[in-house]
């Protein structure tokens, strides 16, 4: 089996995905210019070309930030998270739109080079106090916005396979980190840009609003996450490995997995998980593939049975395999390498997703 | 001191200028051959990815040339970069990040708005001269 790049690997849900995304910002862009042009009809088209774009990608950024966080909370948010890049990209292009007609309409007419005036334009006089002194109000806003956009530029042309692939994993992602870096940026330079001249006060609300819904879902994500971690540190101390999941086992058959080096068999006997060796103590059968019958592990080979609570045969016989004890972790099943003692007797592991 | 940060803010641009100069230099040199070498699956790709790529080629020829280095003189394999960080140490920095913006995104956005400026008349400017810096 070969794996050879495309540009796009377009399928049908990447193209609702997309064309859907695509449309909601064009009936954005069309709207946000339709209601300016009515309410404001002394603005320039440039001027709703920069409003309207910049609002969208603050949208966007917005809608992009929630959608991790909500996977992690929900998984029916997943399918949200498999194209997140293709809005990361569309993000990214309109903020570039933004930068480029706000960089044309404010500093292309002057004296300065309008990228030098990018930077420099903060010591505007009108910033100034009276008494001379600087505010908060004189941080350059605008080079906020360039840094921001540097981060995007950064994410969105390493938004492909290729970079995962040959970046590594760590690397990468520790790169896409940095949109919580130019999340701070953005806010900044809107905090230190339009809401200086807005005064309305649902511009801040609505900026407030928007911080406060990611950073809320984020929280929840992270005390879900931390929890688990705890969970998981604390079973890999105790000596479990992490092995299937729970959903792959259907009731009254086994998982055959490994753990310690040795095969175990994680059974479904009545929604409660119980682990045994995978050898039957007769000639050595594969136990995993047999199935529980009137509650019993049958072996395929020559119907040997096993009790799955404590790996005894049914009396009068005396025939042992040994037990794991089985811990389930947000649907995943770990199994402890160390065998039980022989006759241990476990109740089993209820199959409920830990939350 | 007004020609000094301008200076200043010229030679940083010219600087980044120069970086995705050698950027755009190293990204055809690269495609042209490096590429198929340095990941196999890339051997039968189309004008359309070589297209895509090449923005992230410009932002990051530095750690592609020392991957490109390392990878030289074996068959093609993806290494990472950097030592490996596991999820949990990624997470870790999540709970950082978003901490810090806690912290952070609502004093900034109180202080902003705290210290906003009375915005001036169209036509007039509040200033004098002589308080420039």
């Amino acid at each position: 089996m070969s794996l050879s790049y495309r540009a796009v690997d377009w399928n049908r849900q990447k193209k609702i995905y997309s064309l859907t995304a695509t449309g909601l910002i064009v009936l954005f862009m069309v709207l946000y210019g339709a209601v300016t042009l009515l309410v404001s009809p002394d603005f320039t088209l440039e001027t709703v070309i920069i409003r309207g774009t910049s609002l969208a990608a603050l949208l966007i950024l917005h809608f992009i930030l929630c959608i991790g966080p909500l996977a992690r909370l929900d998984r029916r948010f997943l399918p949200l998270l498999y194209n997140r890049r293709h809005l990361g990209v569309m993000m990214f292009l309109l903020a570039l739109i933004h930068g480029v007609f706000a960089a044309i309409q404010f500093h292309a007419l002057g004296n300065e080079n309008p990228l030098v005036s990018v930077f420099s334009s903060y010591r505007m006089d009108y910033r100034l106090t009276a008494d001379g002194s600087l505010r908060i109000a004189h941080f350059p806003f605008e080079p906020l916005g360039v840094g921001a956009l540097l981060i995007f530029f950064v994410m969105a042309a390493t938004s492909h396979d290729f970079w995962l692939r040959n970046l590594g994993a760590s690397f990468w992602k520790t790169l896409h980190l940095g949109v919580y870096v130019a999340y701070a940026l953005v806010l900044g330079h809107v905090a230190l840009g339009v809401l200086q001249t807005e005064r309305s006060a649902l511009f801040p609300i609505l900026v407030l609003a928007g911080f406060t819904l990611v950073a809320g879902l984020h929280v929840a994500a992270g005390w879900k996450e931390r929890r688990l971690d705890t969970s998981r540190a604390a079973a890999e101390r105790d000596g479990f490995e992490e092995t299937c999941l729970a959903s792959e086992i259907a009731e009254g058959r086994a998982a055959v997995v490994l753990a310690g080096g040795v095969r175990v068999a994680v059974w479904r006997h009545k929604d409660r998980l119980h682990a045994t060796s995978n050898t039957c103590r007769h000639q050595g059968g594969p136990l995993g593939e047999g199935r529980i019958i009137d509650g019993c592990i049958t072996c395929p080979w020559h119907g040997w049975n096993y009790q799955p609570e404590d790996g005894c045969s049914p009396p009068p016989f005396k025939e042992v395999v040994e037990t794991h004890a089985v811990r389930l972790l947000n649907g995943r099943v770990w199994v402890q390498a160390k065998p039980n003692p022989f006759e241990t007797r476990s109740p089993g592991v209820a199959d409920e997703v830990l939350k | 001191m007004d020609d000094s940060v301008n200076a200043a803010i010229a030679v940083g641009l010219l600087v980044t200028g120069a970086y995705a100069g050698l950027g755009l230099v190293f990204a055809a040199v690269f495609q042209a051959m490096g590429l198929k070498r340095f990941d196999a699956a890339a051997a039968s790709a189309g004008w359309g990815f070589r297209l895509l790529i090449t923005p992230g080629i410009v932002a990051l020829w530095p750690v592609l040339l020392v991957l490109w280095v390392k990878r030289s003189g074996s068959a093609a394999e993806p290494s990472q970069f950097g030592s490996r960080i596991s999820q949990r140490t990624l997470r870790a920095w999540h709970r950082v990040a978003w901490f810090a913006l806690l912290v952070l995104v609502p004093v900034g956005l109180g202080l902003a708005l705290a210290e906003r400026l009375p915005v001036p008349e169209p036509g007039t400017i509040p200033w004098d001269p002589s308080t420039s810096r």
